[in-house]
């Protein structure tokens, strides 16, 4: 196991160099740079070249990059070309933001699709479970950022039962955290509750009808226990993967739930960095996310061999 | 006993009289009288870049007399008022400026402003890689010397009529924050920094030392960035924030009935359709003055600006010295005219174009919309394309697209200033190689005269070469909106629309 470990995170460094190539050849292939946003769009040509050059935006894209990486080796990501603060410092305070919102989205998403899910699989055919599979299909389709505003115009603005946006950290805080963290966690969470739910469905249906299950059923355990014991721990295993992805994408940033509800994590610092041309930020918040991309799909690779013990890493 | 009991009633009714009369009076008074204390939270489209008063992105600007106070100021009428500056005089050949400071203003760092620091903001305004918008604006600026702690003497190379609008736009940072302004603002302003998380807020906190004694009344005060226009204008509604700068068109009347809705200056600045000469075929006048016909100015200030503000064709306000009616309507909506015009110009059946817009002002795709419909009735075939701004202003610097919507400005205030904004330069123009000598004249003319009935005629001379080469079209007056809760009194913006809280006060 631990031979395991020390692999995939020896495999991370190829992947996070390529990723870092990536992001850095497309950011300037885009028109645009953080010069120009500074000095605004009546410059004078020589004052954007002289802006340029202090920023060393002169020097060739390869030499830049190779800087750059340098100094990420020496563990420093640079600064703000834009507001001049350092980029690790940026990016560490809106994590805090966006883990609270993951958590929110999970604990919504598991408590839609774990019981609509096991509901369905054992009773398909019923009104219930009809009405399960509705559900699940109107989540799936309607747009996050559709569901969002309306959850802001009727219960932040009409009902004013929850505020419309914000938000406050959570350990000095949290009654009022979880009073803004509701909305945009109901908005992230339902539409991946309802994948959820569908691969839950599905799994869980399979493993109903195998042989062990049978057995247990034939041992006159309850039907309860021969679910939540024996059944549902394989049936988890391929809706731990799917939220073990989207758990990742969350942490990378829920870009439109972060703007409607004016949430200030990693999405929404990326999006200003995009539009601003801030280089180093792009490039930093871009590695964080591939990061715990990595260190999720580590975990959720991990969690595979504590639910079924015939998975073994070497 | 009974002329007791009615000597009491009558007391009572007295009294009750009295102590309504007071309290009716106090209340009316009280309104008027600005309470001290409390937080305003103010609501912006988009984030602060920095804290430097020199950078001229717009996300700068809006915010700078919070921390910063300038040289002079206009009222709304154009008279120039003391601000950092006492008094002045102008030499009688234009050549000179003596500045007489206000004394006692405190930075923020509780040094005393002197007549060194004016001196050291201007030669920072002089250098290309720190002077920002000013760079271009202190060009004249031979030199700059302190002859006293409080006096300073600034030589021009060259008359400059606009002189005065440098001094309203020269906002004073402290020498000793130079190095750090990307991060940290420090001025003479009404507030100071406190704290600033990118892209959540800034707080601020009241300057003690401000020189307008008494000011500001609040006594923090919290600016909170938006992505999202909507959110922001929901933001206001649920009353997550108090003010908020760049209300939409579409939302100023159905928020007029619960919030108070300001308007800032007429004339600060003006939607503009830039045609490129450098470009086939607008490298054709009459195509250029087509698109002038074709442009229905109307249809886009009912459809797009909710008729909140008036079409033109002129590129200088009411409040110009050199606007003049006549150029107001010069172009009516003709799409005959126009037909006729690019048949003229070799284009009979028409032809295929592009016009930028950019989704940092969304109002330029929907202009875009209804000019596409127009000028598909004459066989021209107009595509949009949607750019982010990061995309859009390298378009903008180089000149290298056929037509976008922009917006320009300072035309407000001296004339010359105009010429500020890249498509109207006299030199350096991105549109062109040379700009038209007719142009060019008149504008070098109107920027080396003092004399007021001399630039009147010349500025009529530039406006006419400016509307029959008709490569930056006016379109109509662009405002600023600001949504106000009931309860914010004392709210007012600059004529270059910069928002001004130090009169600011809560009445809750």
């Amino acid at each position: 196991m631990v031979f395991y470990l020390v692999n995939r995170l020896v495999l991370a460094v190829p992947v996070l160099l390529v990723a870092s190539m990536s992001i850095f050849a497309m950011m300037y292939i885009i028109p645009g740079d953080p010069a120009m946003v500074i000095v605004g769009p009546d410059a004078d040509p020589s004052q954007l070249a002289a802006v340029k050059k202090e920023m060393g935006l002169d020097r060739p894209v390869p030499v830049q990059y190779l800087i750059w990486l340098g100094r990420v080796l020496r563990g420093n990501l640079g600064k703000s070309f834009i507001n001049g603060f350092p980029v690790a410092e940026l990016i560490m305070r809106k994590v805090p933001a966006t883990f609270l919102l993951t958590v929110g989205a999970f604990v919504v998403a598991i408590a839609i699709s774990l019981p609509l899910g096991i509901y369905s699989a054992l009773h398909p055919e019923s009104r219930l479970g009809r009405l399960a599979t509705g559900f699940n299909s109107l989540a799936l389709s309607v747009p996050t950022f559709w569901l969002g505003i309306l959850l802001v115009l009727l219960i932040g603005l009409h009902w004013r039962l929850l505020p419309a946006s914000g938000y406050a950290p959570f350990f000095s805080q949290p009654m009022k955290s979880i009073k803004f963290l509701i909305l945009p966690s109901i908005t992230l969470g339902l539409s991946i509750s309802a994948i959820l739910a569908r691969f839950l469905q599905a799994s869980l249906m399979e493993v109903l009808h195998l042989d062990y299950v049978r057995t247990a059923r034939a041992k006159g355990l309850r039907e309860k226990v021969v679910i939540s014991r024996h059944a549902l721990k394989n049936a988890l295993i391929t809706v731990i993967t799917v939220l073990g992805m989207q758990v990742g994408t969350f942490m990378g940033g829920a870009v439109v739930t972060e703007s409607i509800f004016d949430w200030p994590g990693v999405g929404k610092l990326m999006l200003y960095a995009i539009q601003s041309r801030d280089y180093y930020v792009i490039q930093a918040t871009f590695l964080f996310v591939v990061t715990t991309f990595i260190i999720i799909n580590l975990v959720t690779d991990l969690t595979y061999a504590f639910l079924d013990p015939r998975i073994r890493y070497r | 006993m009974f002329a007791r009991l009615k000597i009491r009633l009558l007391t009572i009714v007295f009294l009750s009289v009295t102590i309504g009369l007071a309290w009716c009076i106090g209340l009316a008074t009280s309104e008027e009288t600005p309470k001290r204390g409390g937080t305003l939270t103010v609501g912006m489209p988009g984030d602060i870049l920095n804290f430097d008063a020199f950078s001229y992105t717009y996300l700068v600007q809006r915010t700078v007399r919070t921390v910063y106070n300038s040289l002079m100021r206009y009222d709304d009428k154009l008279n120039l008022l003391p601000e950092l500056v006492e008094s002045w005089e102008a030499a009688p050949d234009g050549l000179s400026l003596t500045l007489h400071l206000r004394r006692g203003v405190k930075f923020h760092s509780g040094r005393e402003f002197t007549a060194q620091d004016v001196v050291a903001n201007l030669n920072r305004a002089k250098d290309q890689k720190t002077g920002g918008h000013l760079f271009n604006m202190t060009q004249t600026v031979a030199s700059a010397e302190a002859m006293d702690k409080y006096t300073v003497k600034i030589n021009y190379s060259a008359v400059t009529p606009e002189m005065y609008d440098t001094m309203t736009r020269l906002y004073i940072i402290d020498p000793e924050a130079f190095e750090d302004l990307k991060k940290k603002g420090a001025g003479t302003g009404p507030f100071k920094l406190v704290e600033w998380q990118p892209g959540e807020y800034v707080k601020f906190k009241r300057h003690e030392d401000y020189w307008d004694k008494g000011r500001p009344y609040v006594d923090e005060l919290i600016l909170k960035p938006f992505n999202d226009i909507d959110a922001m204008v929901i933001a206001l509604e649920s009353g997550t924030v108090d003010l908020v700068e760049g209300v939409p068109y579409k939302d100023v009347k159905r928020l007029s009935s619960k919030f108070k809705i300001a308007r800032g200056h007429e004339g600060t600045s003006f939607y503009t359709l830039y045609c490129s000469p450098k470009l086939k075929p607008f490298d054709d006048a009459q195509v250029r003055r087509a698109m002038q016909y074709a442009l229905n100015r109307q249809a886009i200030v009912e459809a797009v600006l909710y008729g909140t503000t008036s079409p033109t064709t002129s590129a200088f306000p009411p409040t110009s010295l050199a606007f003049d009616p006549k150029f107001d309507k010069y172009y009516p909506f003709d799409l005959e005219m126009a037909k006729k015009l690019i048949a003229q110009a070799g284009y009979p059946n028409g032809f295929k174009a592009t016009v930028l817009a950019t989704t940092a002002y969304p109002e330029f795709a929907e202009m875009a919309q209804i000019f596409k419909s127009d000028l598909a009735k004459i066989g021209v075939d107009l595509t949009i394309e949607t750019l982010d701004p990061a995309q859009w202003y390298p378009k903008l610097l180089s000149g290298n697209y056929q037509m976008t919507f922009s917006f320009a400005g300072l035309s407000h205030t001296d004339p010359s200033q105009l010429s500020l904004n890249s498509a109207y330069r006299l030199e350096n123009n991105p549109l062109w190689e040379k700009v038209p000598s007719d142009y060019f004249k008149a504008g070098q003319e109107g920027r080396t005269t003092l004399d007021v009935d001399k630039r009147k005629k010349i500025y009529a001379d530039f406006q006419v070469a400016l509307l029959e080469g008709s490569w930056a079209i006016s379109v109509a007056w662009r405002h600023t909106f600001y949504g106000l809760a009931p309860y914010v009194k004392g709210f007012d913006s600059s004529v270059d629309h910069n928002i001004m809280l130090d009169g600011v006060w809560l009445a809750k």
